[in-house]
């Protein structure tokens, strides 16, 4: 059945519950897992007009952040490894995390994306996550949505 | 991990292509398939209370909605009985899609939602449905969404 499983993390509790249903799924049907995590590529922090970083911060933040979705990445090998899943990691810079996880589900030729309803910033009971609604209208693959 | 699939399908070329991977999803996981269609108890367009299409008409559309309702449910166990996949169908009359959706899959246990992300036609495609989008934001189990 399913061979290929993303799973996008933001870091967050939410995404991690998610993981564990994905590996055990992948588990089940012999399949693969692909965590990937997107961040940012414009961390400014902007006042009006002007911005407030200069480059050394900006490298200085960019490492900080892929430092911490290494971090994420290696929860969701944990993850994997306790229900003996192959796991792949997939790190990358980019504004739109919806468009990195579309694009590396292509990439990676996977056939299902788990994620949750919304993610960190998510209003949870009230509406879905503004990214899990981009996914699910521009992806061509199966999504499984938990909340 | 799920024993009672439920299938939601509008008869969609999404919907069919739904079925058909629901049921080898049933098939993989030893699980059994609740299928459900669901036709609005009323057509057309309201100003306030009042219909615009007369209680005749309105009668014969849920005739034909009945009938197309069948049709695909009649998909879903043919493909179930091709595979050996114990299955149920269940055709409802209810305005609201969605709900009926949920409360289906709760009466009958369910552990998952298989829906297509979109119903008919080519503009449908460039979003998420709105009955879709309101099953992911009010079901409590997880939903698969196929596109």
């Amino acid at each position: 059945m399913f061979k290929n499983i993303l799973i996008p993390t933001d870091g967050s509790e939410m995404s991690e519950n998610v993981a564990r249903k994905a590996a055990a799924l992948a588990k089940l049907h012999g399949a693969r897992l692909v965590g990937v995590h997107v961040f940012p590529v414009s961390l400014g922090i902007y006042y009006g007009e002007a911005v407030w970083v200069d480059e050394t911060m900006r490298a200085q933040m960019h490492e900080a952040a892929a430092a911490e979705g290494r971090k994420y990445l290696d929860r969701l090998e944990e993850i994997a490894r306790a229900e003996q899943v192959p796991f792949e990691r997939v790190l990358i810079e980019g504004d739109s995390p919806w468009q990195g996880i579309v694009e590396t589900a292509n990439r990676k030729g996977c056939d299902l994306i788990v994620m949750a309803a919304h993610g960190r910033r998510g209003i949870a009971a009230v509406m879905l996550g503004s990214e899990t609604n981009r996914v699910l209208t521009h992806t061509k693959i199966p999504v499984l949505v938990y909340r | 991990m799920y024993k009672n699939i439920l299938i939601a399908t509008d008869g969609s070329r999404t919907s069919r292509k739904m079925v058909q991977e629901g049921v080898k999803l049933a098939k993989a996981l030893d699980a059994r398939v609740v299928g459900v269609h669901v036709y609005p108890a009323h057509f057309g367009l309201t100003y306030g209370n009042v219909g615009v299409i007369d209680a005749r008409t309105q009668a014969r559309l849920r005739a034909i909605a009945r009938k197309e309702g069948e049709r695909h449910l009649e998909q879903v166990r043919q493909a179930a009985e091709r595979a050996g996949v114990a299955c149920e169908t269940l055709l409802l009359e209810r305005d609201q899609v969605w709900k009926a959706i949920i409360d289906t899959a709760r009466k009958r246990r369910c552990d998952v939602i298989l829906m297509a992300a979109h119903s008919r036609g080519p503009l449908a495609r460039l979003m998420l449905g709105s009955e879709t989008n309101k099953v992911l934001m009010n079901s409590k189990i997880p939903v698969l969404v196929y596109r």
